[in-house]
């Protein structure tokens, strides 16, 4: 089974566009990151507001556009917060940042004044009684009632691929050598390799033993695949060797 | 069903809101199966003793059979019921350690105002505005003991995972990988447990609404202090609060479920191999 609902876009050049959708725990983490924001400015506005009131107080026509300025001004925050961020920032509020994720039209591309207005113009229907979570647990395609008029879906900001350069010890480098010299790295899938960086990535967040004994295992299939035996590399750790492995594959197919 | 389509999905470590909405998405899409577990667990937990230590270890079905679909080997619920109910009476173990070590954390709230008005009122009356700063650290000492409290419970939040997914039969040792796992993990444990609860609000907001109109109504008709009253509104709240319950507690299971796969990803790695060559792809 799936664990995320994908959809399939057709833009109008004719292009398929393959997103993630959102997910209800993605969006109800961006809605908290941005209502506690927005009651933050919200706050703020009043705050404001109540100053004025004190300072014209005896004036009775004052405090009567006070109060038509704060409604106003209420109204202009809750929808202005999300119109503005969603249109200034193609698709995301601080709290869809905040989550990773993006507001996109249906056909793939980034939505504008229009799409950003209707949305916040029905939040407050979706709000009320969770009818926008509802929908976003039981549709397929995850609309809430601002998505389904606006004509827009939230998708998964796509995850930039990871290159950023891996922390080798230099003892790994000799290593490497050796390996191009003495073995067919050739003899390695792009996606035994993708798994060898991925562990060199993640092992530092893992837990010890859970790592060694991983690195062990990793290190002893990658030795099976090179068809290297156990004597070729004696008095090495699984770590060094998956390091050696990570440079020797890059640097092989980057002289190419 | 092919790998590739999933390789960005799986054995990657996942964000605190894919975390609920896969666990809101596999129980989607076993909604009677664990319905029907999650309501078994409930009525078992009426019988005494024995139903103590069903009702958690149902419960745990849920958990086990969600985690099996995660690793892409899923299990029959015979098979993951016997599996699981070989240890029944370890979960009875765990509910009453968990049950003692909260019970515990939560007496510790009067021994420690007590001290503070003690130290309070001596230092208040040698010098009065010692007060101040006496009341002052009670509410920090206030404040450290409710964040130490949420980092026990929620290290302590798997505690029954360990025992229904992995071969320990023995009950420390499910709460102590549940202490390990989720080291370092706390914050995210919880945004996860508060977007989880948001999430069931959507259950559990109609049914006090439901409730709050089933009283308005029956107060026309009835005396509000009077025996049918209490007793009517009973008949038809409780078991709206006890299918909102059977309804909710899956998804906390399967949350936990996706909560256990996505800490062993991260701490142990699960599911990175080099992929079989033999097998076809």
């Amino acid at each position: 089974m799936r664990f995320f609902n994908r959809v399939t876009l057709q833009t109008p050049e004719s292009v398929e566009l393959e997103f993630t959708l959102a997910g209800i725990g993605s969006r109800a983490h961006g809605l908290i990151v941005d209502y506690l924001l927005w009651s933050g400015i919200l706050l703020f506005f009043l705050v404001i507001l109540a100053i004025f009131s004190l300072a014209l107080t005896g004036v009775d026509s004052a405090q009567l556009w006070l109060g038509a300025i704060g409604i106003l001004g209420f109204f202009t925050i809750y929808v202005g917060y999300f119109v503005f961020f969603e249109t200034l920032w193609r698709g995301q509020t601080p709290g869809k940042r905040y989550a990773k994720i993006r507001v996109i039209r249906d056909d793939g591309r980034s939505i504008g004044l229009a799409q950003a207005t209707l949305r916040a113009l029905l939040r407050p229907l979706d709000d009320a009684m969770f009818i926008g979570a509802f929908l976003i647990i039981l549709t397929k395609q995850e609309k809430r009632l601002g998505d389904w008029v606006a004509g827009t879906i939230v998708v998964q900001e796509e995850r930039p691929a990871t290159t950023t350069a891996l922390k080798v010890s230099p003892a790994a480098q000799s290593l490497a050598t050796t390996l191009l010299e003495s073995s067919h790295l050739t003899l390695l899938q792009p996606d035994d390799f993708a798994v060898v960086r991925e562990y060199l990535q993640r092992r530092a967040a893992m837990e010890l033993n859970a790592r060694a004994a991983l690195g062990l295992q990793l290190a002893q299939q990658v030795k099976e695949r090179l068809r290297l035996d156990d004597g070729v590399l004696p008095e090495t750790t699984a770590d060094l060797f998956l390091e050696a492995v990570y440079l020797a594959y890059q640097q092989q197919f980057q002289e190419r | 069903m092919s790998q590739n389509l999933d390789a960005g999905d799986l054995g990657r470590p996942l964000s605190v809101g894919d975390v609920v909405s896969a666990g809101m998405r596999i129980y989607r899409s076993h909604l009677k199966q664990y319905f029907n577990l999650a309501m078994r667990a409930t009525f078992w937990g009426l019988v005494p003793v024995y139903g103590w230590a069903k009702s958690p270890a149902l419960l745990a079905v849920i958990s086990r059979l969600s985690f099996g679909e995660l690793v892409n080997q899923p299990e029959t619920e015979t098979t993951a019921q016997n599996q699981v109910e070989l240890k029944l009476w370890n979960f009875l173990v765990i509910s009453l350690l968990l049950g003692l070590i909260f019970a515990g954390i939560y007496s510790l709230v009067w021994p420690i105002l007590i001290v503070f008005g003690i130290l309070g009122g001596i230092l208040g009356a040698i010098f009065p505005p010692a007060i101040f700063i006496v009341a002052l650290l009670g509410i920090v000492a206030f404040f450290a003991f409710v964040i130490g409290a949420i980092r026990i419970y929620s290290r302590l939040f798997l505690a029954d995972l360990p025992l229904a997914i992995e071969p320990t039969t023995d009950p420390i040792e499910s709460m102590k990988r549940s202490w390990n796992l989720t080291e370092g993990h706390v914050d995210r444990i919880q945004w996860i447990v508060l977007l989880a609860f948001l999430v069931t609000l959507v259950v559990q907001l109609p049914v006090q609404i439901v409730a709050q109109l089933l009283q308005t109504i029956l107060a026309r008709f009835f005396d509000p202090e009077s025996a049918p009253f209490l007793l009517l509104l009973l008949a038809f709240t409780a078991p709206l609060g006890i299918l909102s319950n059977m309804l909710v507690a899956p998804f906390w299971q399967t949350v936990k479920a996706v909560l256990y796969y996505d800490l062993r990803v991260r701490r142990e790695g699960l599911g990175l191999k080099l992929r079989d060559r033999d097998s076809p792809i």
